[in-house]
């Protein structure tokens, strides 16, 4: 077994790293920043599923629907994620598509089953390839804010093409569900702790040693 | 010097020896980065400013200039974050605004005055408090994802209306990069060490 804080009695302050003493139940002021400082206990997995299970059930409109509507010369068209990568492709403008690809909708599935099969791993303590794992959530955690490109270039779209009747932008119902999306899926990464699953991995080894 | 540390991915319990400018420490069972040699005092200081600088040139000169048929349409961080509240749009402008204004300024703010007491020897009023809100700040702050939209957005039109160049452009590149900078060089461990100076 491994030597982890939690088993000397020390708990990392999660604002500024200091190790502090805490006993069971107490919560104590970290002695560097003044944080409230708790052993962790249980997984607390309820509040991570809730946020990315809101986060599955927005994916939805947030493909369906459109994300904006162009307006040019009286013309309308509507375009939804996926419409919008297409539209690159059509027009040979590949290295923009894969970008748009990636951003839109490879990152924000890659989160979904990356943060779910970390949570029933936890639940279900499958303790197979943990330093992947971990690096999967480590990456995860990285690539989480690049979804906002698409929220970005719609309110560039929006501000820039207003020349009257000659062209407009219009924002689209899917892009507030995709906002949402993007929104839930990082606090969901926040809000789930590595540390849990390192923590119920060591006392299956524990229990399997005894 | 040597220095406990717990990892924070797997909370495996660590000794860390003294780190210069620019070295790493990982962590041997998950690849964590563990501490980073981080950048002094006056270093972060003369980034803070330099910061808030171009944090005000960002907002009001253009980021993008266009020509659509002779008519010329420039755009500021300020004005992309409000074109949506034309259309009733409050949430997503909201949005829009906190990760490329708001954020950036709290995040400038609370570091100017996490250093400025500091370099009159005397520690910052509700330094804990002030920490705190910083770091629940710092992942509101989007530069370089506004950047790569800034890109797109710019080949996306390039069918419909010409892109002017403009060197105000490289205001907003150079507070992206600070910002970066300031992300990667802010070391919590330097930074309670010369607190703990002055107490
Ligand atoms: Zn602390
Ligand atoms: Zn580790």
């Amino acid at each position: 077994m491994s030597i982890t804080a939690l088993s000397q009695g020390l708990v990392a302050c999660e604002h500024c790293s200091q190790l502090n003493y805490v006993h069971t139940d107490d919560v104590v002021a970290c002695g560097r920043c003044g944080s409230a400082v708790q052993r962790r206990s249980l997984p607390r997995l309820g509040r991570v599923w809730a946020l990315l299970f809101s986060a599955v059930v927005l994916y939805i409109p947030a493909n369906l629907l459109p994300v904006m509507t162009v307006v040019s010369l009286g013309k309308e068209s509507s375009n939804t994620l996926i419409g919008g990568v297409v539209h690159f492709v059509q027009t040979d403008a590949w290295l923009l598509a894969l970008v748009v690809f990636v951003a839109s909708i490879l990152v924000p599935l890659l989160k979904m089953l990356v943060l779910s099969s970390l949570l029933f791993s936890v639940h279900f303590r499958w303790c197979a390839r943990l330093r992947d794992k971990t690096r999967l959530y480590r990456l995860v955690e990285f690539i989480g804010k690049w979804s906002m490109v698409d929220i970005f270039v719609i309110a560039l779209l929006v501000a820039l093409v207003q020349f009257g009747e000659f062209a407009s932008v219009q924002v689209g119902a899917g892009s507030l569900s995709f906002a949402a999306v993007v929104l839930l899926t990082l606090w969901a990464t926040a809000d789930f702790d590595m540390r849990w699953l390192w923590d119920v991995c060591e006392e299956k080894e524990g229990d399997a040693n005894v | 010097m040597v220095k406990m540390k717990a990892c924070p991915d797997c909370d495996l319990l660590l000794e860390v020896g003294h780190l210069r400018e620019g070295e790493r420490a990982l962590c041997p069972r998950c690849d964590a980065v563990l501490v980073r040699g981080g950048r002094s005092i006056d270093a972060m200081f003369a980034l803070t400013v330099s910061g808030l600088i171009l944090w005000l040139a960002s907002l009001i000169l253009p980021v993008l200039v266009i020509d659509f048929n002779g008519t010329q349409q420039a755009l500021s961080l300020w004005q992309t974050a409000f074109a949506m509240l034309d259309q009733d749009e409050w949430l997503l402008a909201l949005l829009v605004a906190m990760t490329t204004i708001v954020a950036p300024l709290i995040y400038l703010g609370a570091m100017l005055w996490l250093l400025l007491p500091l370099r009159f020897g005397r520690v910052p009023v509700l330094v804990g408090w002030v920490f705190r809100l910083f770091y629940a700040n710092q992942g509101w702050v989007m530069l370089e994802v506004f950047f790569l939209s800034l890109l797109v957005t710019a080949v996306k039109l390039t069918d419909m209306a010409q892109l002017l160049p403009d060197w105000s452009l490289l205001a907003f590149i150079a507070f992206m990069l600070v910002m970066s900078a300031m992300r990667l060089l802010f070391d919590a461990d330097v930074y309670w060490r010369a607190v703990h100076q002055c107490r």
